[in-house]
């Protein structure tokens, strides 16, 4: 007797007994998403990392640790205490735990790339992009051996949003794009000349140069198995400092503030002119952006704080708690928490809750340069 | 003048047959639920971003697929508990014999695995279509695939698997 697997699944699939709408769930859901998009209260879904154990020498002091410093604000409590987040901090990888404490790896990198579900992505100092596996067990994290997810050196390297998708420029300017750990491309492209990467989204990149300004590389499966990436020029205020992907948006990160567009080969312009603050990261889901203030912004006057962004309506909504004056940096640490750096001598790192929409200090940097992930 | 559709209309009229690919997705009734109204409610929030209401389908769908593929991310900030729940049961379906064990074997597939075979041989989508819907390569779909087939055949010895189309 032959088995069809379609004709089986067919089969599984008719005779499955279809629910009913669970209309009051759903309408919770939707409720849930579109306060969630606006940062207001959602679930406190968030699951504690515990993590424990100091590794290195490094001279920081945590938040919550008053036996490793004076620079203490009090307990950790409420907010942006669950998620760890992955810094450069010396010039080597370290996790900061929702603890405040800091485990440091003693891998040596140049910045780090990003979050995926096997470790942390960094481009070490000799220019290979690498995995430093991370894991939990019995309260402590450790550190794997690192493993080489290029095979040469890189000239950037960059993570999806989703941290599924490892792209990245060898010194030749070709853009390849592989699956964190795969050994293989499943895309790869020629830069423009002079061109940058600056963000990645499935086989979709944004990169700026001189000559051409921001362009959005948008990739269009076609039926015959081919793929295509179709070129747009994006209409822009202010310089790029950052051109982020994710989902259905593009935000545009610029002195100004940030400029929203839809993610595909239109860029049409969601609003007119920019918004929020001169330093911003774009949500995993796309569908919000944490703003702050930057220096440039508060000399000129502009009172400094923390804004989340709906990248649909342009509503900006103030994120309480936040008391670390301009930022340098923010990047998200999961779909619901960012990190922010503060720009200072003695930088500062603050992470928030985007749907508590409050933040809480975690560390203060007493020494060496503290850096957020780059993807 | 033509009419756009609501997202209501939508749903009525989608509901069961993105719950039946859901169903083959999640491998599991309650999962496949929460799966698909998950993801319905982000399409709802988002309607009026959807330009092409005639791709919805797809949308929602390449939605679940990622989402599925997405869980092993997520992995690392899982609660570890002392007790794994019970396994999901297929008990109810009024199929075959041979069909049934076949789906309980494809149910132990991993994720993405699962979402590769369901989408090659289900919605008929080729290896490039369906490397576009799981983000992945067509390479990494073919492997996916040669892998699942090796995999359920090495389960189900007294099976003759067979596929109308063998994945090229």
């Amino acid at each position: 007797m032959t088995t069809e697997i379609r004709e089986a699944l067919n089969a599984v699939q008719d005779s499955i007994a279809v629910p009913r709408v669970d209309e009051v769930r759903f309408q919770a859901l939707v409720r849930s998403e579109r306060r969630r998009r606006t940062g207001v209260r959602l679930v406190a879904g968030l699951v504690a990392a515990v993590v424990a154990g100091v590794g290195g020498t490094l001279l920081v002091t945590g938040v919550g640790d008053a036996d490793r410093g004076t620079d203490v604000a009090g307990p950790p409590d409420g907010p942006g205490r669950s998620a760890p987040v992955p810094v450069s901090l010396g010039g080597r990888l370290a996790v900061v735990t929702p603890d405040g404490a800091v485990v440091g790896s003693g891998v040596r990198v140049q910045e780090v790339v990003g979050a995926t579900a096997g470790g942390v992505v960094v481009v070490a100092r000799d220019h290979h992009v690498r995995l430093v596996p991370v894991a939990r067990s019995g309260g402590e994290t450790t550190f794997g051996r690192p493993r080489d997810l290029a095979g040469v050196p890189v000239r950037s390297a960059h993570l999806d949003k989703q941290g599924l998708f490892l792209a990245f420029v060898d010194l030749d300017d070709t853009l390849h794009f592989r699956e964190v750990g795969a050994d293989t491309d499943y895309q790869s492209t020629s830069l423009d000349p002079g061109e940058t990467v600056l963000g990645i989204d499935g086989g979709s990149y944004t990169g700026y140069s001189s000559s051409l300004g921001l362009v959005l590389h948008s990739r269009e499966d076609g039926g015959q198995g081919g793929a295509e990436l179709t070129r747009t020029q994006v209409g822009i205020s202010f310089p790029a400092d950052t051109a982020e992907l994710a989902d259905l948006t593009l935000a545009v990160g610029t002195s100004d503030g940030v400029e929203l567009f839809d993610a595909s080969p239109s860029a049409a312009p969601r609003f007119g002119g920019s918004l929020g603050g001169g330093v911003s990261s774009l949500a995993p889901r796309g569908d919000v952006v944490a703003t702050a203030t930057s220096s440039a912004q508060s000399s000129r006057g502009m009172s400094t704080g923390v804004w989340l962004l709906d990248a649909f309506s342009g509503e900006q909504l103030p994120v309480r708690d936040y008391d670390g004056g301009p930022a340098l940096d923010i990047a998200w640490v999961d779909d619901d928490e960012f990190a922010v750096l503060t720009d200072a001598d003695r930088a500062e790192l603050w992470v928030c809750d985007a749907t508590e929409r409050t933040c809480g200090q975690r560390l203060v940097a007493a020494e060496g340069t503290l850096s957020l992930p780059t993807s | 003048m033509t009419t756009e559709i609501t997202f209501a209309e939508f749903m009525a009229a989608r509901w069961g047959p993105l719950y039946r690919t859901a169903y083959l997705l999640a491998g599991d009734r309650h999962d496949a639920e929460e799966l698909l109204q998950s993801t319905l409610a982000r399409t709802c929030v988002r309607w009026d971003s959807i330009r092409d209401k005639g791709a919805a389908d797809a949308y929602v769908r390449q939605a679940m697929v990622r989402q599925v593929s997405r869980t092993w991310r997520n992995r690392g900030r899982e609660t570890l508990v002392e007790n794994l729940p019970d396994a999901g049961h297929p008990g109810g379906l009024d199929v075959r014999a041979d069909h049934l064990v076949l789906w309980e074997a494809i149910r132990g597939l991993p994720p993405r695995m699962r979402a590769a075979v369901v989408l090659r041989y289900v919605e008929d989508l080729t290896e490039e279509a369906t490397a576009h819907e799981l983000g992945v390569s067509v390479g990494t779909v073919k492997s996916q695939t040669h892998h699942a087939l090796r995999r359920l055949r090495a389960a189900l010895p007294d099976l003759e698997l067979v596929t109308a189309k063998e994945p090229s």
